[in-house]
């Protein structure tokens, strides 16, 4: 997710804002600290415009994608 | 949302923050001033100065919080608090830390039971001893949720 969010050149912040959540939600998914849900997953997708799988990647990737 | 839709989430997110320590505060206060209260013996002038610092303790906690609260006035209404309220990392955060404070209070409450009835004199009535764990028990559970989460939702930059 970090890859992506700085491909765009996007601050936590600025990511934040078009996923509709606080900036700790995204530090805290991209430190590992929580797992985001389905719909935070697709929210956070589409506002990166790209899919889930690309920015999660599978499980013996980097988990902040 | 613009930039300052987001500064203000953030600034309701600290003031939260702020609001909870004072809380956090005020709990221990009160609680421990409960809490010697009730277990230390004593004649009408141990009365006379107990009811004095505990009017003390609940004025000045009184204080704390207005002056804490008094900052900035949120309404539920507001997009960044319904922002921060919806927030999954949030939810997240309460939840882990109710659970903990479940675990622990389970955990505590035998050996918090035991404690007081060693620290209580012999003579003392059972409401007596009951008022004090109760008290006990209320403080640390209150004291030991929002010890949580304010732990895991410190912001690790």
């Amino acid at each position: 997710m970090r890859v992506e969010r700085a491909r765009r050149n996007l601050t936590q912040a600025g990511l934040a804002e078009m996923a509709g959540v606080t900036r700790r939600s995204i530090n805290a998914i991209e430190t590992g600290r929580m797992v985001p849900s389905v719909l935070l997953a697709i929210r956070i997708a589409r506002a990166l415009g790209v899919t889930v799988e690309e920015v999660f990647g599978s499980a013996s990737e980097d988990h902040a994608g | 949302m613009t930039d300052s839709a987001i500064t203000r989430t953030e600034t309701f997110l600290r003031s939260t923050r702020r609001n909870m320590i004072a809380t956090l505060v005020a709990m221990i206060l009160v609680g421990v001033t409960m809490l010697l209260i009730t277990l230390t013996p004593g004649g009408a002038a141990w009365r006379t100065a107990s009811l004095g610092s505990l009017a003390l303790v609940i004025t000045a906690t009184i204080l704390i919080l207005q002056v804490t609260l008094s900052r900035r006035r949120w309404s539920a209404a507001l997009p960044e608090v319904q922002i921060a309220e919806a927030d999954e990392w949030r939810r997240n955060v309460v939840m882990r830390a109710s659970r903990a404070t479940m675990v622990t209070m389970l955990c505590a409450e035998w050996p918090l039971a035991m404690l007081i009835g060693f620290l209580a004199p012999a003579q003392y009535n059972p409401p007596r001893v009951a008022m004090a764990m109760a008290g006990a028990t209320i403080t640390l559970g209150v004291v030991t949720q929002l010890a949580l989460i304010l732990h895991l939702d410190r912001d690790d930059f």
